[in-house]
């Protein structure tokens, strides 16, 4: 690898991890422990129904019963899961709207860049045609503290607010949903989610309606010692579109922090649901101390004929990912995608893919995932794509591409095809190399630094992931890569 | 998938007192499976195949065929017993199997029953050696091929826990041609093969499906400038069941390895397939290829593939490719739309399909592809 110049590069690692800063405000935190008093605790200050309190302790008694997985390709001390703070709140009632929120918080997420006012992100509409509006639901660690745009996708007759809210206003459908795509005893971290989960998103949208803006989810943690369990339900009725982003950070801290979400999506006949994510927890420092253990479910079910699902990630942070959004494709005709990139620098580890479960005919899915290995770290892609007895016609591709970069990296390739079809295609393929001095040194040739010229080529390997992002996070992705790679040439 | 007693498997593998080879140190291997090495319930390696019929006891193997009588040359040696063969044995055996990895292996050197040890002097470079059955059910095979010299291997084993260990020095080249005609009963084999620097070893594997047949194959690259090739092909039909577990581990910089296997699996047939590439930290330069192609040709029939990298090094050109399809409908209508029969354009098909593995005359008439 090409040697670069360490004084531009030092100048550099300053700013890092920009979301690591830590908001200073008052916080109702539950003691460190986990028990029935705890599920009770954190269903009752939600208010919830009897049924909801009597899911949560049968998730609760089906978690004591399981054992943690082992078999990811990842290696990390034993979590004491009773050293957890399940709930933390900022203190005070909640609030009603965002004039009522605490100015810290509003501030944090100012200086997130993430738009909490709607005035603020219309003007910058008639400003520009290059930022159209989103609808923000904050979730500030176990709470959400507000969702812009409520009263305009009321209109057009969709529902976006926290779960909290939802459990109320909209019992029926999320009695109905929750847990029918994820069981509550899926496995060991949803069954804990289920067990303790506070708040998170609820996304409804309509028959035949196209929801009329992106909505977006940010997560971020800020207490210490807690961990995050949100759940998002997004459900699109026949006909209908949405779009949904993620994002999520936290404050720098030398602990490590569990993050344990479930995402349930469900789309009906001719719906579909994009849904991207660019994740940006604490990756730890470079000596691989602290940083968020990102252990999360996701999985869409198309269960309506000619429904689409596709998931879009850019993984850049956290010490630790587990993660596999998958499709179960029952629908006929339905598709499901999976566009990914994870990049893993210093002492990061990931192991993450997909799953696309295909059960109706002429189901088709596309696997695209690209991973990135620097430094120290460890970057698997496991996968599992099965054709079902009666998936007739069914089709997969799926092409995965590992970059390394760096002596003492690892890059891990684990794709279980399994197939009952005779009339179903199923394809793989896979490549594992480094950057090419080739490459590198015509760039060079032409000029450009050897940090630069990286960049570019990492840009290039990941184009077409980043073609499926919406705009601003594809940019956002862009330049999340550059600040995650600093310091990884040389 | 049923579950291993390994309690049982340990007191009866404690019990058994050896007859042949006495003289061996079984002490290590027994504590290996004692501590663990057993499969446990969902393990990994016995995803797709009930490993349990493998451990019983009372072992159930295929009808073997007949036994055919070991051919004797100059330079290699029959039968584990003699004096002259003891230590190649000592120093030999085991070496390159990791007992943990592949228990069958262990319970193999516990109650092994018989065995050949084919040594090639350094630079012979005439050596051809059929070998056929064996007298016995738990059979080692054990082959050194010294340096510069070449040896070409033909091996046909149709029942039996059979274990073929490899040794190939500097420079050194073998040729291994194993011919796996159809079983009834439950099939054991392991292929671990050592290579170092320089050295070449080349695996065409022929195989139809037993009640449970498991081919494991363990090759290591242990020098610069050492090659595998492994190629293999497969005919599955009825409710034949065939796994192979392959596992190409690069513990050396400058290594190179091809890997290229095509099945056709018809009826109730069940076709497992796990190839794995790993390359250890320090293993640069390395160059590792897979590919698995599957054809399904009957809606029962089931296919499991997993082309697996594990890499722990950068400088390295790494590739993997699976698929699972059927036979190209344009390409049939092609054949029909000239006047031949649907059942021969399959036939034919299937034959083009298969022969880009295949590249010996026993090997087509095994598959039943001949031209």
């Amino acid at each position: 690898m090409a040697g670069t110049d360490n004084n531009s590069l030092d100048g550099l690692v300053g700013r890092d991890y920009a979301a690591g800063f830590v908001t200073d405000i008052e916080a109702d935190t539950l003691p460190p422990g986990l028990d029935e008093d705890v599920v009770r605790f954190i269903s009752a200050r939600k208010d919830e129904p009897e049924w909801l309190t009597q899911w949560r302790l049968d998730a609760y008694h089906g978690w004591l019963e399981m054992i943690e997985p082992s078999w990811g390709q990842v290696q990390f001390p034993a979590i004491d899961y009773q050293s957890i703070s399940y709930y933390s709140a900022p203190s005070g009632d909640q609030p009603k709207t965002l004039d009522d929120v605490d100015p810290e918080i509003l501030a944090t997420y100012e200086k997130l860049g993430i738009p909490l006012h709607e005035q603020a992100a219309l003007a910058g509409v008639a400003e520009t045609q290059q930022r159209p509006p989103v609808a923000v639901d904050a979730v500030f660690d176990s709470v959400s503290i507000g969702t812009t745009f409520k009263e305009t996708l009321r209109e057009a007759g969709v529902i976006f607010c926290s779960f909290t809210e939802a459990v109320h206003d909209y019992p029926d459908l999320v009695r109905k949903y929750l847990g029918s795509v994820v069981p509550r005893g899926d496995n060991f971290f949803a069954a804990l989610n289920s067990a303790v989960f506070s708040d998170g998103s609820f996304v409804y949208v309509p028959e035949n309606t196209r929801c009329p803006m992106e909505l977006s989810t940010y997560f971020r943690i800020n207490e210490r010692n807690t961990g995050q369990f949100e759940r998002t339900l997004i459900i699109a009725e026949r006909g209908a579109y949405v779009s949904y982003l993620e994002g999520c950070t936290a404050p720098m801290r030398d602990e490590n922090q569990l993050h344990a979400a479930v995402v349930e999506l469900i789309a009906l006949d001719d719906a579909e649901i994009k849904y991207s994510t660019v994740q940006n927890w604490y990756p730890g420092d470079e000596d691989g101390r602290g940083g968020i253990y990102n252990f999360v479910t996701k999985r869409g079910a198309c269960r309506g004929d000619r429904s689409k699902i596709s998931w879009t990630q850019v993984e850049t942070g956290s010490a630790i990912t587990w993660k596999y959004p998958s499709v179960v494709l029952r629908g006929d005709d339905s598709v499901g995608e999976f566009y990914s990139v994870a990049l893993t620098n210093n002492h990061q580890q990931a192991d993450t893919g997909t799953k696309m479960v295909h059960l109706g005919k002429n189901t088709r899915s596309t696997i695209i995932s690209k991973g990135i290995s620097a430094g120290q770290s460890s970057n698997a892609y496991r996968g599992l794509v099965r054709m079902n007895p009666g998936a007739e016609k069914a089709r997969n591709y799926t092409q995965c591409d590992s970059l390394l970069i760096g002596e003492k990296c690892a890059a891990h390739t684990f794709p279980y095809i399994e197939s009952r079809r005779p009339d179903g295609i199923v394809e793989h393929e896979a490549t594992t190399s480094r950057v090419s001095d080739d490459q590198l040194f015509l760039c060079r040739q032409r000029g450009i630094d050897p940090e630069k010229a990286v960049s570019m080529i990492v840009n290039g390997f990941c184009k077409d992931v980043f073609r499926e992002l919406p705009m601003e996070f594809a940019v956002e992705a862009g330049k999340l890569l550059e600040v995650s790679l600093e310091g990884a040439v040389g | 998938m049923g579950l291993v007693d390994a309690a049982s498997v340990i007191e009866t593998l404690e019990a058994f007192e050896p007859r042949y080879l006495p003289w061996l140190d079984r002490h290590d291997t027994l504590a290996v499976l004692k501590d663990g090495a057993l499969p446990r319930p969902n393990s990994e390696a016995w995803k797709y195949t009930d490993p349990v019929p493998f451990f019983d006891p009372q072992y159930d193997v295929s009808d073997r065929g007949d036994t055919t009588p070991i051919p004797t040359t100059p330079s290699h040696t029959v039968g584990f017993e003699s004096d002259t063969v003891r230590k190649l044995v000592t120093t030999y055996i085991n070496q390159a199997v990791d007992q943990r990895r592949y228990p069958l292996a262990a319970i193999n050197y516990l109650k092994i029953d018989c065995g050949v040890v084919i040594h090639v002097q350094p630079g012979d470079k005439t050596e051809s050696i059929e070998l056929g059955e064996l007298d016995g059910q738990f059979q080692r095979v054990l082959v050194i091929v010294e340096a510069e010299a070449r040896l070409e291997l033909i091996e046909t084993t149709t029942g039996s826990n059979r274990i073929v260990e490899c040794f190939v020095a500097p420079g050194a080249k073998l040729r291994h041609r194993r011919l796996q005609p159809p079983g009834t009963g439950v099939d054991y084999n392991l292929v671990a093969i050592n290579i170092a620097e320089n050295g070449s070893y080349s695996l065409s594997q022929y195989s139809t499906g037993a009640r449970l047949r498991r081919n494991d194959i363990s090759v290591n690259i242990l020098g610069n400038g050492a090659e595998a090739e492994l190629t293999g092909a497969w005919q599955l039909n009825e409710a034949l069941h065939l796994d192979n577990q392959i596992s190409v581990n690069h513990m050396f910089a400058g290594g190179t390895s091809r890997q290229h296997f095509r099945g056709n699996v018809d009826d109730r047939a069940k076709s497992i397939f796990n190839g794995r590439i790993y390359i250890a930290p320090n293993a640069q330069q390395t160059n590792a290829t897979l590919t698995n192609r599957n054809l399904v040709v009957s809606s029962e029939a089931e296919v499991y593939t997993k082309p697996e990298l594990e890499i722990y090094a950068n400088d390295v050109v790494c590739s993997h490719g699976a698929t699972v399809g059927q036979l190209d409908t344009d390409a049939l209508f092609y054949f029909q739309s000239r006047g031949i029969g649907e059942a021969d354009a399959r036939a034919i098909l299937i034959r083009g399909f298969l022969n880009e593995v295949v590249s010996h005359a026993d090997g087509r008439t095994l598959l039943g592809i001949e031209t």
